[in-house]
């Protein structure tokens, strides 16, 4: 079963093109979704997710159309937005059982089915607790539970890892790889190791368009021989822009570390270097910019 | 330091909300107290000015017992926030003082709390603004009993409640038992009351009254009205005493919290459970793989189910419903209980609709406050802690969610009027009455009031479905409630069909129930709740799921994603709606003659205008009449044949004679010797030109049949005299000869807007009576009269003699002395009648009434003003002797087109009260 977007447009009220003809071919397994904040990413999520509608386009999921048959998406569709809370004065038991019914768990089973869902996530010693008194890790935890609640088809988690510490962080992937085996996962993210480290394919857009779709290999492999990196002063830094095409400046041991993109050896002390993903991130940013 | 607490704890209170909710609480409460009678807090009251300094007193004194749960939500949180909110060990570690931190905290919270108290005087000075006050029951302002309001009652009883509140909090951490505590004062405050009524030392009751109320109605316990339209108390004597020892007291509760009070993190023992979890940990259930399943009825409602199980307990765990459900309570248990012992200084039985109106003015405010909170609450719930988005992706229909809010408002509304019922019949049982009329409580309240509060949810949530946000929700949901109490008037729209969720107006009686309205209520409700059902329709349709939409783009996906079932639901119900108001519309204004009031108003205007001249023109009295009456109570139909002997005893000849009709009934008029002149249709007035004129001591006869045929349902029931138990009439139903002043515009300001002059109004008091028969009983003197009645067989007028003929019980009255020109007849079934009585009276007191009231004699049970409580009689125990009476006796005037005739000769009975 494949998820298949074409052309897919949206622009919001206040003149935002959020997303701008995309098309994306999705296949089983992790999906990463890169872009930097405000590209179009939650618009495209929430649309796929049934909870905002296209101007225009399709989306189709095997023989569902998204756009059109919402309930039958949201049988077998498992989300994680990017932020979300609880009522108030609610355990996670209580929280956790009443998605179950509204996922069609029947009543007889709902119980089994949280403990073993709050158990996954490690939650389960914690379950009488209000869920508004968790910790962020705990609250993403649950949030995970509760997408995985009715074997999803189809899992979209939004950033998931905002806010979460290392250690959180690689529990939270070590699940969701496990799951993604053998379904859809689109992982939104900005941050560009993640998608490295989890994701089968991917794609960036930014503002609204898509900028590449494929392997995250492939997309090293379109840089390879052309990303050069150079140690340099803070004060070389306006001179180096206006002369290469600089991909990315990050500080190394306190100096900056400059990326540029180039066919040739641009000379100057500028060495080759293998691409990363992060250079293709910035690389097809800056084409935008 | 301390002003560092103080003024914290101060932002946190005015940034949030609770303070302006309770405050918008309490001034609308008093508000509705103020401006009118429907709506009661603490007792009545009476005939003082309304906004007298006395009742300003009288309602801070009660506002300390309401808003006793509200000062625990503030300064609950205020002493327990840091514990339970884990801030502690921040707020704790730095360099405070803990008297600082406490008493900073303690007043802040304090003044908090005491903002809404205030809503007492907000609520009365609005009060005059309302659009139905009667101007003569206002005084100035007396901005000094609002002053001494606030400093007897408000800032003493809240420091009271407070200084509890904070030491309970303090001691346990625990806002359950804050709560606890406030009520357990409460109650005790309230049984204690009653025993300090009983001492003897009223000086010493008064001094241990902690909420100064005792202390209050002993200072005040003689006052006359006009003390009480101009005195308050202030801060002295008796008063200053009581308070000076509470605010003692307060002193010591503070201190004792003060000295208990500890930094350290409460050591609370690990519960049982939670050292059972914590062993648990190591334990990985196993995962287990159920195939979902979102598809048809059986799994929709179980998804109701869960989302209703989850809305309730949102409600019910929340703050503000515990302390509007607990105030409501407070405000209706202790009215109920007292009242059924005593009203008004006398003995009366706790009837069942007397306990239904207690019911309906103590709780409805809170009711309606209720719906009004959380059906924005409900709406906006899952976007308001950030779950929307969760859930919108859920695949739950929209219906179950609806269903679910809706369901959650009105098990609510069912179990404030169902705590009532049980409450009242408990109070009838303690007044040692045993006739529970427990169909009648269900009818009242579960059904009847029920529906209607259900109407008004309905618009709510449709108000919270339309708005972009909460607060436009609010705010248009206030703009349609007023607009549809409002705004019908000035557009001169009387039919009930635009009125949303208004059905027609009645008023139960003993006697008859609601049998002659039932239909009108039945129809009407129906066609409002089919229209409720499209509105709940639509709600579902473009609810708020997911993100949030623009109305328009939830309009339009709303539709386009229509589901069969869903339009056959909505076009069954549009049929329903549709063919119930079409039908309605044929019943209202085809089959029924409907006058809306503003008509009815040119109509009076003009009838004045145009025959007023005519008033003191001659007319021949009445010296004998024969009847023949047939009443169809079932049908509440009635033909009345009569035969009238009239006599010229002026000294001037009689040219015309002039007789008024009434529109609602089919009358034909013969008059021997005479031909109709004119027909005025409009104003049904008749003149009559005698041939040769009707000389001094001649006389004449006149025949005339009056037929009143009930057709279908009326927008408001008319000819309620003639109904299936206890029919009542009088002659006034007979044709009225000359001209009617009882059709003339009473209201001073109606008058004014059409250009009349101010009425005579009535003869002053004296015990002249030619002044006080003239108005009784017009030209005429007494008069013989013979009457035959007949009615359906199980109902009698109970009389001298009766007989059974063709299946209808026939009965012949003739009163062996001569009348007054005022007699009715009444038709009660007999059965139920005696039954009463038997339960309810004793049939001494009934001779008494009966020898009390010999024919002719001219007194009255004078009904109230009010033309339809005047009309229905809902029977307490002397009115039902009284109309017993009235069938062999001229009773009173009971009829609104003669109930403008006053006797000066006047008593008050127990009627008096609706």
């Amino acid at each position: 079963m494949h998820l298949q977007i074409h052309e897919l447009s949206k622009r919001y009220p206040n003149n935002v093109q959020a997303l701008d003809r995309v098309s994306l071919e999705i296949p089983k397994g992790m999906f990463g979704l890169l872009g930097p904040n405000g590209a179009g990413k939650s618009t495209l999520m929430r649309t796929i997710a049934t909870l905002q509608e296209a101007d225009s386009g399709s989306v189709r999921l095997g023989d569902l159309d998204v756009l059109g048959q919402k309930h039958e998406v949201r049988k077998i569709l498992g989300y994680l937005p990017q932020e979300f809370g609880v009522y108030p004065r609610t355990s996670a038991v209580e929280l956790l059982s009443h998605f179950a019914a509204l996922k069609g768990i029947p009543a007889s089973e709902r119980r089994e089915v949280v403990d073993g869902l709050l158990s996954r996530v490690n939650l389960y010693q914690h379950r009488r607790k209000a869920v508004a008194s968790y910790s962020g890790g705990m609250r993403q935890r649950f949030g995970i539970a509760q997408a995985l609640l009715g074997n999803p088809k189809l899992l979209i988690v939004d950033e998931p890892t905002a806010g979460l510490d290392p250690g959180e962080r690689n529990r939270f992937y070590n699940l969701l790889a496990e799951v993604g085996e053998n379904v859809i996962v689109i992982l939104s993210t900005h941050i560009v190791q993640d998608v490295k480290e989890l994701c089968t394919n991917m794609a960036i857009i930014d503002q609204g368009k898509l900028l590449y779709s494929g392997t995250p290999d492939a997309a090293e492999r379109t840089l390879a021989g052309r990303v050069w990196q150079k140690s340099v002063t803070k004060v070389d830094l306006p001179n180096l822009e206006k002369h290469f095409r600089v991909i990315s400046t990050k500080l190394v041991a306190g100096r900056p570390l400059v990326h540029v993109l180039s066919e040739f050896d641009p000379g100057e002390g500028f060495e080759a270097v293998a691409p990363d993903l992060e250079d293709v991130f910035f690389s097809r940013l800056s084409v935008v910019a | 330091m301390f002003w560092e607490f103080f003024r914290f704890e101060l932002r946190y209170w005015f940034r949030g909300w609770m303070v302006y909710i309770f405050l918008a609480i309490m001034t609308l409460l008093f508000f509705a107290a103020a401006s009118s009678d429907q709506i009661v807090v603490g007792q009545a009251m009476g005939n003082t000015n309304r906004n007298a300094p006395f009742v300003i007193q009288m309602y801070y004194a009660m506002s300390g017992i309401l808003c006793g749960l509200m000062v625990t939500a503030f300064v609950d949180s205020a002493a327990s926030r840091d514990f339970t909110a884990k801030s502690s060990d921040l707020v704790f570690s730095k360099p405070i003082s803990k008297g600082a931190y406490i008493f900073g905290r303690f007043f802040a919270a304090s003044i908090a709390a005491l903002v809404p108290t205030l809503g007492t005087s907000l609520g009365i000075l609005l009060a005059k603004f309302g659009p139905w006050i009667e101007a003569s029951r206002w005084g100035a302002v007396d901005w000094s009993a609002h002053l001494n309001g606030i400093i007897v009652f408000a800032i003493p009883n809240t420091l009271i409640y407070a200084s509890i509140v904070f030491a309970i909090s303090v001691l346990t951490r625990s806002t359950l038992y804050s709560f606890i505590g406030t009520l357990l004062f409460l109650v005790a405050y309230v049984i204690s009351g009653s025993f300090l009524e009983d001492m003897e030392n009223e000086r010493l009751g008064a001094m241990l009254d902690p909420m100064g109320i005792g202390t209050f109605s002993v200072i005040t316990k003689y006052w006359a009205v006009e003390e009480k339209n101009t005195l308050s108390v202030g801060l002295s004597g008796l008063m200053l005493a009581n308070r000076a020892l509470w605010m003692g007291v307060v002193s010591c509760i503070l201190a004792f919290a003060y000295w208990r009070f500890t930094f350290a993190e409460g050591s609370r023992r690990s519960s049982r459970k939670e050292l059972k979890l914590a062993q648990e940990a190591a334990v990985l259930k196993p995962m287990r793989f159920v195939e979902p399943r979102a598809d048809g009825f059986a799994s929709h409602f179980q998804q109701f189910i869960s989302h209703f199980r989850n809305d309730f307990r949102g409600v019910i765990r929340s703050t503000v419903f515990l302390v509007l459900m607990l105030t409501c309570l407070l405000n209706m248990i202790p009215a109920i209980w007292f009242d059924a012992a005593a009203t008004y200084g006398q003995h009366a039985f706790p009837v069942t609709y007397n306990q239904i109106d207690l019911i309906r003015g103590t709780s409805l405010f809170f009711v309606i406050a209720i719906i009004t909170f959380f059906a924005g609450v409900l709406t906006w719930r899952d976007r308001d802690v950030r779950l929307n988005e969760i859930l919108g992706a859920q695949p739950y229909p929209n219906w179950t969610a609806f269903l679910s809010r809706f369901l959650t408002l009105a098990i609510i509304i069912e179990a404030i009027f169902c705590i009532g019922i049980v409450v009242a019949v408990l109070a009838q049982l303690a007044g040692g009455y045993t006739r529970l009329q427990l169909g009648v409580y269900v009818q009242e309240l579960l059904v009847i009031d029920f529906v209607k509060m259900c109407f008004l949810a309905m618009l709510a949530f449709l108000m919270h479905t339309l708005a972009p946000n909460k607060y436009i929700g609010y705010f248009l949901f206030i703009i349609a409630v007023v607009a549809n109490a409002f705004i019908w008037s000035p557009l001169r729209i009387d039919t009930l069909l635009v009125k949303f969720g208004r059905t027609p107006g009645y008023t139960y009686s003993d006697m008859f129930g609601i049998e002659p309205y039932r239909p009108g209520l039945i129809a009407f409700g129906i066609y409002w709740a089919a229209f409720c059902l499209i509105l709940a329709w639509l709600c579902t349709i473009i609810a708020h799921r997911g993100i949030a939409r623009p109305l328009l783009q939830r309009i339009r996906f709303g539709f386009k994603e229509l589901s069969g079932s869903a339009k056959a639901f909505v076009s069954a119900a549009t049929i329903a709606w549709l063919s119930f108001g079409g039908w309605l519309y044929y019943n209202t204004q085809v089959l029924n003659e409907f006058t809306g009031s503003h008509e009815q108003e040119i109509r009076q205007a003009e009838y004045e205008k145009k025959y007023k001249s005519s008033e003191k023109d001659p007319l021949p009295s009445i010296t004998d009449i024969q009847y023949e009456i047939e009443i169809f109570p079932a049908e509440r139909n009635l033909v009345m044949k009569g035969k009238q002997d009239l006599l010229n005893k002026t000294t001037v000849p009689i040219h015309t004679l002039a007789f008024t009709v009434m529109p609602t009934m089919e009358t034909s008029i013969n008059l021997a010797g005479a031909q109709r002149e004119t027909v005025d249709e409009r104003q049904g007035v008749w003149i009559y030109k005698f041939d040769t004129p009707l000389l001094p001591g001649k006389s004449t006869q006149m025949d005339f049949e009056v037929r009143i045929i009930s057709k279908g349902i009326e927008n408001s029931v008319s000819n309620i005299e003639i109904n299936q138990n206890g029919t009542f009439f009088n002659n006034s139903l007979a044709p009225a000869m000359g001209y009617t002043s009882g059709r003339e515009l009473t209201d001073p300001k109606t008058r004014a807007k059409y250009s009349l002059p101010k009425s005579d109004g009535f003869p002053a008091l004296s015990r002249e009576s030619a002044e006080c028969m003239h108005h009784y009983i017009g030209e005429s003197d007494w008069v013989n009269v013979e009457t035959v009645i007949s009615t359906s067989a199980d109902q009698i007028a109970v009389a001298q003699v009766h007989w059974l003929s063709n299946g209808r019980k026939t009965v012949a009255v003739t009163i062996d002395t001569e009348s007054t020109i005022l007699h009715s007849i009444s038709t009660p079934s007999f059965q139920r009648a005696t039954k009463w009585l038997a339960t309810n009276g004793t049939m001494s007191t009934l001779k008494s009434i009966i020898i009390q009231s010999t024919p002719g004699m001219c007194h009255g049970w004078w009904s109230r003003s009010k033309v339809h409580s005047s009309t229905v009689p809902r029977t307490s125990g002397l009115i039902v002797t009284s109309k017993l009476v009235s069938l062999n006796s001229p009773g009173p005037p009971v009829s609104p087109r003669r109930s403008q005739a006053r006797c000066p000769i006047r008593r008050v009975s127990a009627s008096s009260r609706t």
